[in-house]
């Protein structure tokens, strides 16, 4: 479990803070949407939920990150790496640069936590088959597309198998099949208990496996919720956030007085 | 380094940066580039000094990636016959009963 | 405006991109170009300006053939904005910034003023002018990068995923950029992954699979039920309204047409 309890955070040398009182649980197993306009924080939000800032960033934290009920105040970066993970959304950023083919790119965070090596090989095998990667095993990781690297970056943070996990924009590099794989492996992940974060402006995706939203605007928590209520409520759209093409459509027959005339769930499954 | 240079300058030539023309004309032709190499190296060294950390890279101790792997019964025999073999033939040799050989 | 002809690219590496693309991109047209992550897309694009230059086949730019013709003067003709825009921004002040394309086409003075300062009041940026681009988020220096492409008043407007990271504010600035540029009569070819966007802002969509052409039609064409298939392999899904209509027989790849189509009576 994973909680922020009246997290408010400015980064060093602003006066501004970022965040406001935030208060957000996820809970084991769960997965949970960050939804918001962009500059509303939600990137700052996935570095205070992980502990990086201002574990590593530094700036100014006042209120609570906790893991399992301990506090991560004044803990160092590799102790909240072994409890928390985090992803960002430049897969070029993501590449260590020392390791010299994509199986030895993602043998890299379980070989840091000093695992056995049958453990690590173990892991990293999971990882390539769950995002199907075992074509591209053996290439260097440098020569990878955006796409694929991005993939790469995300099997490297599974190989792991982190108790808690947050995506900042995972898929914005990726085509629609590399975003379903990337669902996939984050619903096997949250089967096997481990807590989930994503930020995404792909309400598609978050609407496929999450089964909580939360909305930030202008830093702030204004929506928390079961992820069809949220996806419904028009204070969503107010604050510049696309619902999934589902509700938006069923919205848009609701306005104009069609919403009989077609069984919108039906069509989508026989579709 | 010299990837990003290359995407960096591409995307200055298409906005009608001249890099292929007189002397002087390609040497007001690095300026526009230098900016972009040296920032964008110095955001991605932050971003990936944090994707590193997030993968418990300051974690002390030593990290390799050696298999052990355990001798099955029939090396262990071998290797208890070796050394019982090799005392045997010290003694013998000490005894004087192994002088005939060389 | 732009043609290709039995386009092949192999890079260096030994790396197939383009396997013998023809494609004819008629002035005024508004053409999307989709497909997987490394199916050419970005390749194909890179040879309306020069950037590349073919393997085997033939570029024509304006009816004339790329080859022998500089970079720096295709540009005149084809505005391309990267998919990345840290790897454009070198100025120091956002206005600089958007100033220096049409700076090297030989705009100057009020011409130049002119130029800048609509590109800006077209991307949102016009409070920014003497902002330092690394202080706007990555959302609006993927809408700067935009700018400086649109100052430069180029005939063909190329952009490279340009609603990526955008919410859906910026999603519908694109898609506004897009109708202006159209209204003018100029030519835009835009790379996307968002099906959406391509189903509402384009009246051709060309879709890439290693290397070809799979699919070239327009969006009620390449999205109908019968290019499924063909889709289906190239690992993209047609956006939802065209999903629904066609289980009512409809062609509508937008919720516009969707919603229209079921207010005019349509069956059922």
């Amino acid at each position: 479990m994973l909680e922020l309890r009246g997290a408010t955070y400015r980064y060093p040398g602003y006066a501004r803070e970022v965040l406001v009182g935030i208060d957000l649980v996820v809970g084991d197993g769960e997965i949970v949407g960050l939804v918001g306009p962009n500059e509303a924080g939600k990137s700052t939000l996935c570095l205070v939920a992980s502990g990086l800032a201002p574990a590593s960033i530094g700036g100014k934290l006042t209120g609570i990150l906790a893991i399992d009920g301990e506090s991560m105040a004044d803990r160092p970066t590799h102790e909240l790496a072994e409890r928390v993970v985090v992803c960002f959304q430049n897969p070029n950023t993501q590449r260590s640069g020392i390791a010299a083919t994509v199986f030895e790119e993602i043998a890299l965070g379980p070989m840091n936590l000093g695992l056995p090596v049958a453990e690590i090989v173990e892991r990293t095998r999971e990882a390539i088959a769950l995002l199907r990667l075992d074509s591209i095993a053996l290439r260097d990781p440098s020569r990878l597309s955006g796409g694929q690297a991005q993939l790469v970056g995300i099997a490297s943070l599974l190989a792991m198998r982190p108790g808690h996990v947050i995506l900042d924009e995972p898929t914005a590099q990726l085509d629609p099949a590399g975003t379903r794989l990337v669902g996939e492996a984050l619903r096997a992940l949250a089967e096997r208990g481990s807590s989930l974060l994503i930020a995404e402006h792909k309400t598609g995706l978050l609407d496929a496996v999450c089964s909580r939203i939360v909305a930030i605007d202008a830093g702030r928590l204004v929506l928390d919720g079961p992820t069809r209520e949220v996806f419904a409520d028009p204070r969503l759209e107010a604050i510049g956030v696309e619902p999934p093409a589902r509700q938006r459509l069923a919205t848009a027959l609701a306005t104009a007085g069609l919403e009989g005339r077609v069984r919108l769930a039906d069509l989508e499954a026989a579709s | 380094m010299v990837e990003r240079a290359g995407v960096i300058q591409a995307a200055q030539r298409a906005r009608g940066l001249d890099t292929e023309g007189s002397v002087r004309a390609r040497l007001r032709g690095i300026m526009p580039l230098v900016g972009p190499v040296i920032l964008s190296s110095l955001t991605e060294v932050e971003e990936r000094s944090l994707a590193l950390e997030v993968r418990a890279f300051g974690r002390p101790g030593r990290r390799h990636l050696l298999w052990r792997i355990p001798d099955s019964g029939a090396q262990l025999a071998a290797r208890a016959l070796a050394l019982l073999a090799l005392l045997a033939a010290i003694v013998l040799r000490a005894t004087g009963n192994l002088a005939g050989l060389p | 405006m732009i043609e290709v002809v039995d386009l092949v690219h192999v890079y260096p590496g030994g790396t197939r991109a383009l396997d013998g693309v023809s494609l004819r991109i008629a002035a005024g047209e508004r053409v999307a170009i989709v497909g997987q992550n490394g199916s050419g897309k970005s390749t194909l694009v890179r040879h309306f300006n020069g950037l590349l230059r073919p393997t085997e086949g033939r570029v024509l730019v304006d009816g004339r053939d790329a080859a022998g013709r500089r970079v720096a003067g295709l540009a005149a003709t084809v505005g391309l904005a990267f998919q990345d825009p840290d790897r454009q921004i070198f100025a120091g002040k956002v206005r600089d910034e958007v100033a220096f394309g049409p700076r090297n086409l030989g705009r100057r003075g009020a011409e130049l003023e002119a130029a800048v300062d609509a590109a800006l009041a077209d991307t949102g940026l016009d409070g920014e002018a003497a902002t330092n681009p690394y202080d706007l988020g990555y959302s609006r220096r993927k809408l700067l990068a935009l700018a400086s492409i649109l100052a430069m008043g180029t005939p063909v407007v190329v952009l490279d995923e340009p609603t990526t990271g955008q919410d859906a504010r910026g999603v519908a600035r694109v898609q506004s950029i897009v109708a202006g540029l159209a209204a003018e009569g100029r030519t835009i070819v835009a790379i996307s992954h968002d099906m959406r966007f391509v189903a509402e802002s384009f009246d051709r969509v060309v879709v890439m699979r290693a290397g070809t052409v799979d699919l070239d039609g327009s969006p009620a064409e390449v999205f109908a039920r019968d290019a499924w298939p063909t889709l289906a392999a190239t690992y993209l899904e047609p956006p939802l309204p065209a999903r629904i209509g066609a289980e009512l027989g409809l062609a509508t790849p937008t919720q516009a047409a969707l919603i229209a189509a079921l207010a005019a009576g349509s069956p059922r």
